[in-house]
């Protein structure tokens, strides 16, 4: 029988480059965005696979526990947001990988009421100014609701595309990283010969 | 394998950089300098390996080849592996700088064990092609187990359930060992033939 160790090498080497582009799951990660008072998200391994089925701890300011959401079988999540703050969305998949995603105050509805002040209602203040005079006539208030979620519809995609090339593990980082392993044995070299 | 910052208790991060700060000084001491260039390249296996992922179990796992690593580099292993895990920190963003001394012991004291372990079995020259592959397939296997279980122990130390711990890493991590054992079985046996010296300078 020929050595069938001598071919497994070149083997395991090609399916390995098949596996390259895969999932990598070194990390968790978690997205949303907010449309008004509704928080939707997932949380996915950059690369592939959505988490589904688990948990998401959602925190206020200072830590302030609000509740918590469960992701779907796609491992999407929503959560309706009741104060208009900081919201935290924190997923530790207790196997030791662990995520976090903040939606600041500012993407929620300004029509939800501050933690802090008495809020200083938006509505009102737009019912003082005077409705602009277009043929269609659609109150201020009828329109942002709609701006807002035609925005998000164009600015998510965006967003996503964002968090994904973040995620990318490029060529050149995998280079330098051996360059740097190289540099340090050059290093070790000259600490070795000078002492 | 790469466990992240946030998860582990203040009294584990400092144990396992206090256990890594001594297995990497002692790693250092015995460095001899002719075998510099070897621990850069195994260094720069295990920093690659852990990008090659294997669709296997319910999360998909990466290469880690620690046992392989251990059985040609010994006590090296340490800084090959602290220098490797600092890199796929920086660039990929992998695990975190304070479980860097966790990381690492978990990894490479495993690996160093079972260079005592399979090293001397490894390193004779009467083995048979079949009899080294086995002996290094164990040998990788072991490994993983063990760097799997160090990492169940450091979780559960931390406060998390242990039940559900075994099941997560435990079951994923199965198909992982049978991956390393193959690779480092089949290195092991074509270094024999290739370069015999590596080997049984083991002893």
């Amino acid at each position: 029988m020929p050595h069938f160790h001598s071919y497994l090498p070149p083997l395991i080497f090609a399916f390995s480059f098949l596996w390259l582009p895969q999932a990598h799951a070194h990390k968790i990660k978690l997205f949303a965005t907010a449309q008004s008072n509704l928080i939707t998200g997932y949380a996915y391994y950059p690369g592939g696979g959505k988490i589904s089925n688990t948990t998401i701890q959602v925190s206020g300011p200072e830590g302030l526990s609000l509740g918590e959401t469960t992701t779907n079988d796609q491992g999407e999540f929503t959560y309706t947001a009741t104060s208009r703050m900081v919201h935290t969305f924190t997923l530790n998949t207790t196997d030791g990988h662990f995520a976090t995603y903040t939606i600041s105050a500012e993407e929620l509805s300004d029509t939800l009421p501050s933690p802090h002040s008495n809020s200083p209602d938006k509505t009102t203040l737009i019912e003082h100014t005077s409705p602009p005079a277009t043929p269609l006539s659609i109150s201020p208030q009828e329109l942002e609701p709609l701006l807002e979620k035609t925005l998000n519809r164009h600015i998510r995609p965006l967003r996503e595309q964002l968090e994904n090339y973040q995620e990318q593990i490029r060529l050149h980082d995998i280079l330098g990283g051996i360059g740097y392993i190289f540099g340090i044995m050059g290093l070790i070299f000259y600490w070795k010969k000078h002492k | 394998m790469h466990l992240a910052d946030g998860i582990l208790s203040t009294p584990m991060l400092l144990t396992g950089a206090t256990l890594s700060v001594v297995g990497i000084t002692i790693g250092l001491k015995k460095l001899q300098e002719e075998r510099i260039p070897q621990v850069a390249l195994l260094t720069s296996t295990f920093f690659v390996a852990s990008l090659i992922h294997l669709p296997l179990g319910p999360a998909s796992i990466h290469l880690v080849l620690n046992g392989l690593i251990g059985l040609l580099l010994g006590w090296a292993t340490f800084p090959a592996i602290l220098i490797a895990l600092f890199l796929q920190m920086m660039l990929f963003g992998f695990g975190g700088l304070t479980v860097l001394g966790i990381n690492t012991f978990n990894m490479a004291f495993p690996a160093l064990l079972c260079f005592y372990l399979f090293g001397p079995l490894i390193a004779k020259p009467t083995q048979t092609q079949t009899t080294l592959f086995c002996t290094s397939f164990v040998a990788g296997a072991l490994t993983i187990l063990l760097s799997s279980f160090l990492l169940t122990f450091s979780l559960w130390a931390s406060g998390q359930a242990y039940q559900q711990l075994t099941q997560l890493i435990f079951i994923a991590h199965l198909p992982l060992m049978v991956t390393e054992g193959l690779i480092t079985g089949t290195i092991v046996t074509f270094l024999r033939q290739v370069r015999p010296e590596l080997l049984s300078q083991l002893a």
